[in-house]
This record gives C-alpha cells, structure tokens and sequence, in this order.
C-alpha cells in the first residue's frame, strides 16, 4: 500500500455509504457478502502489468444493490471503492496520482448529480454515452495531430 | 491509442451496465455503468498527456561508423535515445531501419529507464547505393490501460545520411593477372558462376534461379544458390630508399604522399588495406587487413623513412632467370659462331649449371612467397624510388605471379622513356608508372 491516509479515507467512503443507506434498511447479510467479494478482488491480478479489471468489477455489485437502496451511498462507496483500487495498488499506474483520483471522483459524483435530477434513464445514458464518445473523438485527435507533429 | 484488453472488458462491462439500466429503468445501473466508463476515460487523458511529456523529451544521437559506405559492406551505428518516462508508463525503443538497409545483426528494442537514456548498437548492410538517411525511432508507449506506438521520423530524429558506393566503384584495376574478381562462398551482393548450393524454392526467390531439371526429378521447386564474388585489395608496397637517400627529396616526399592516399582510397572504398614496407631485401614491417585508417597511417609514418639496408643486393637472378640464360645460351651454341666465342658459351654454360645446382632462394622471396599465399591480396602495388639495384622488386613481381598476382609498380623521378623500359625490364614487370 502507497498510501494510507488515502486508502484509510477510501474505506471510510465505502463504510459512509453504507451508513447513508442505513436508514432505508439495506441488505445487511448481502451487503457484507459482496463486501467480502470485492476485498477478495482486492488480492487479484490477471498479470503484474494489467489493469485493474477484477477488482474494479468485483466492487460492481456492492456498489449496485447499495445504490438500489441510496443512490448517494452507491455514489460515496464507489468513490471509495475507486480510491482502493486505483491508488492503493502500487502497481496502478494512477498509484500516488491525485489529479487522477480527483477527476475519477469528480466524473462520478457528477454522474450522480446527473441521474438525481433527472426523471427518466434514456437522456443520462446519452450524456454519459456522448461524454465518452466526445471524449475518445477529441484524445484521438489530438493524438493524431502529436503524432504528424513528429513526423 | 489502443485499449489494452482490460480495459475493453471494462468499456464492455460498462456498456452492458448502461444497456441494463435502460432495460430495467433502474438508476443503479447507470450508476455503475458511468462510473465504471469514468476509469478509461481519464486514464485515456493520463495515457495522452504522458505520450506527450514523452515525445516532447525526446532527444536522438545517432552516430555512423562511416559516411562513406561501400554497397553490402557493413556499418557499425549506434543510437543514443534520451527522454523521461512519467511513472507508471513505459516506453520500449525501436530504431526503424530505412529501406535499402539491411541490419546485419538483430536490432534490440531497449527499455527506457524513467529519467535516462539508452543507447542500441547494431551493424547494418545497405543494399542499395546512393544517398540513404536513417529515419528515426519508434517507441511503444504503455500503461495498465493503454498503449500507443509513435514513429518519430521528423529531421530532428533521424539522420545522418550515408552515401552508399555501387558496387562497379570498386572494381579493380585490370591487371595482367585478370580482373580480381575472386568467387568465394559467402552469399554477397554480386553473384559469381558458380553454384554454392541447391534448395528448396522460398518466396521470393528468382525464377532464373530455378534449377528445372532438378524440379522435374524431384517433384518440387529447387533452386540453385550463387556464391558472391568478392574484390580483394591489392597489397601496398613501399620500397624505402637507402639511409644515404635524402629524406626531404621531393620526389621521396611525393612518392611518400601518394601511397598515403591509396591507402585512405583504399581503407575507404574497400574497408581494408594491407601494407608492406621493405627497404630493398629487407622487410621492415607488414600490416595485413587493417581496417583502421589512422592505423595504417601512422604505421607508414613511423616506418616511410629512408633505412639502412642491412642485405643489399645486386642483381640476383631467380632459378628460373639462369634457366632461362642457360636455353639461350644453348640456342646460340646451336648457332654458325666462332670457335672462340663458342668455347665462351661452354664455359657460361658450365657456370650457369653450377649456379642452378647450388642455387639458394633468397629469403626475401620466400618471405614474399609466404605472404602472398597466406592472405590473398587482388594484387600487388609497388611504391618505389626504382634506384639502385631492382632485384628485390624482381623478386617480388616474381612471387607474386606465382600465385597468379599482377604487380604495378609507380615511381617517383625523371626517367626517360628508355631507362623506365630498362627498369621495368629489370623489375620483371611489362612497365613502370610515373608519378606526377
């Protein structure tokens, strides 16, 4: 572990998320066992190299079945789930990024501004698809025109 | 930019939760689904902004062995690639090999250190002649997300240029010996005749290669493979007068001057020089296969100075020389002459005869002998004042067309025409060459 402090704070994000929803009664039993799921995900790496897949879709369906009940305690676990996952791991390339980590949170509490005011699911799911898409065009642009300014 | 395979099965994995949320109409769904999207994205900038740092680090030495390259000859390049490398990413270097090159050995993709520099180091063949320009690097950009490859081929990575020599360039001079084309078993850019080999037809082969009654008996494509044919320098031979000879005679210093540049001619175009240095019968030092400029000339330097003969000689004939009297002298003997002169002829004879039977080969010509045999030379160039006795360069001519070598011999003085036949006659050679 890089940092403790953060990975100290991550774990209160999750643990303040499902405080959040402690008052509209949440699946205990279900919610620790998926705990349980995602810390063992912690632990797993398909190569020294890769990506932190297992653990960022272990921390899935905790998340989703602790939003199903609050939508701001899914969004504070998985802050804090991002927080384990991206800069706990010293093999992560965002390890010790705090920029990264802060653009991540932001995303995703923006994300659950987003889906809180909205009255239906087709206009947030396009935003989201859109930003993404947006976002892939323009950083392949502007990969294209770094790599002709080389040539 | 390409996604690594993690992080498409977590734009799937997202996409499929975003689907779901529209399915079931449940904001968990897209909850997940966006933050999960949020992870590539950001770390596509990260991935972006880092490929930048990257390149706009960059700074390429690239130094060649040789500007001037003969056509398949190898040069030795070295490649000095210095950046910095922010954490978590990384970069292996590739050097991109011009078309018209042909790297001798395998060019190693390095690693780059986080703040450092690499050097790669190959040899590289170029195939074709002319003007050719190595064209830059090539890094592989990684992290746990992304990976991307940048061709850096802009003027401020590549080069330098070499001028790559055809091959016709260094055709030899004919001599009487032929033309110096040896064949030799290495494959090379120009073919020989002769056969090597025969395999199996690969793609890619010529089809004027293609042995067609072999193919026929065996049922399959079998091509012949040529042996190359290679240009071998000629040995340089400088031929120092006595010590009484005045080391600041013009015409020393011209002859001195102009083998100094045959030999830079000939380290330059073929890659090798192989030098002698004698002093009449005496040797005073043999370079053989030098591929260091510099080298070879300070061995003449150090040596090309006027030298005290320790053997002199005066006309030494070879064994074949008194053979040769001893025919014409039987030949006249032959002849409607006088009495007198004919009991001349008897007595030569007779001491001839006795010259053959006792006839000792000077050391001179065996050490000439043993050189020429030992490494093979495309011929044998004489450096010479060509005063004094020339029995040593008769020796050497004589050497030297037993293994089938032509000699050339230049000088540098003011012979008339006459007296160069007379000197070229002694020195057993059709003619000697002024030096202007």
């Amino acid at each position: 572990m890089r940092s403790v402090p953060v990975t100290a704070a991550a774990a209160a994000g999750i643990g303040a998320g499902m405080l959040l929803a402690a008052p509209l009664s949440p699946p205990w039993l279900l919610l620790i066992i998926l705990l349980g799921v995602f810390i063992a995900g912690l632990t797993v790496r398909i190569s020294p190299e890769s990506c932190p897949l297992v653990p960022l879709l272990a921390g899935v369906p905790f998340v989703l079945v602790l939003s199903v009940t609050s939508l701001w305690g899914g969004v504070l676990a998985q802050c804090g789930i991002f927080g384990l996952v991206l800069f706990g791991d010293d093999r992560s390339p965002a390890a010790g990024s705090y920029t990264f980590l802060l653009t991540v949170f932001c995303i995703v509490i923006l994300a659950g501004c987003i889906i809180d005011v909205s009255n239906h699911m087709l206009l947030p799911v396009v935003i989201v698809a859109a930003g993404f898409t947006g976002l892939t065009g323009v950083l392949g642009a502007m990969e294209y025109r770094l790599k002709r300014a080389c040539r | 930019m390409r996604a690594t395979r993690c992080t498409r099965a977590v734009i799937v994995a997202a996409s499929a939760l975003l689907f779901a949320a529209l399915l079931l109409d449940d904001t968990a769904f897209l909850l997940c689904g966006a933050a999960l999207l949020a992870v590539p994205a950001v770390a596509g900038y990260v991935f972006y902004t880092g490929t930048r740092t990257v390149i706009s680090s960059v700074i390429v030495t690239r130094s060649v062995e040789r500007p001037v390259v003969r056509q398949g000859a190898s040069v030795g390049v070295d490649v000095t690639v210095q950046c910095r490398v922010p954490p978590g990413m990384q970069a292996d270097i590739r050097e991109i090999i011009p078309p018209g090159i042909v790297p001798e050995t395998a060019v190693p993709a390095l690693r780059l250190p986080a703040a450092g520099q690499v050097t790669i180091t190959y040899r590289a063949i170029p195939r074709i002649h002319g003007a050719l320009r190595f064209s830059g690097i090539s890094i592989d950009l990684s992290d746990a997300f992304f990976r991307a490859t940048a061709d850096l081929t802009g003027p401020a990575y590549s080069g330098p240029g070499i001028q790559v020599q055809p091959v016709p360039y260094f055709a030899r001079r004919t001599t009487p010996a032929g033309t110096g084309e040896r064949e030799t078993s290495r494959v090379g850019v120009i073919k020989s005749y002769g056969v090597r080999s025969v395999r199996e037809y690969v793609d890619g082969d010529d089809m004027k290669s293609v042995d067609w009654k072999l193919s026929a008996k065996h049922n399959r494509m079998i091509v012949r493979e040529y042996g190359g044919a290679e240009q071998r320098p000629a040995l340089i031979v400088i031929d120092l007068p006595d010590r009484a000879a005045d080391p600041d005679d013009p015409a020393f210093v011209r002859l001195i001057n102009r083998a100094t540049g045959e030999v830079t001619r000939v380290v330059q175009m073929q890659g090798t020089v192989s030098l002698m240095i004698i002093s009449g019968l005496n040797t005073i030092g043999v370079l053989v296969a030098e591929q260091k400029l510099p080298r070879a000339v300070s061995f003449i330097r150090e040596h090309a100075h006027p030298r005290q003969r320790l053997h002199a000689a005066y006309r030494i004939p070879t064994r074949n020389d008194l053979r040769s009297f001893r025919i014409t002298l039987e030949r006249q003997e032959d002849q409607e002459i006088p009495e007198d002169f004919r009991e001349y002829l008897y007595r030569m004879g007779k001491v001839v005869s006795r010259g053959i039977l006792s006839y000792e080969t000077p050391a001179f010509y065996l050490q000439c002998s043993r050189l020429f045999k030992k490494a093979p030379f495309g011929g044998v160039e004489v450096y010479s004042m060509l005063d004094g006795d020339l029995s040593h360069l008769r020796l050497l001519s004589t050497a030297a067309r037993e293994v089938r070598l032509g000699t050339r011999i230049f000088f540098a003085g003011s012979y008339d025409e006459a007296e160069r036949r007379s000197r070229a006659r002694f020195a057993g050679v059709p003619a000697v060459e002024a030096i202007p």
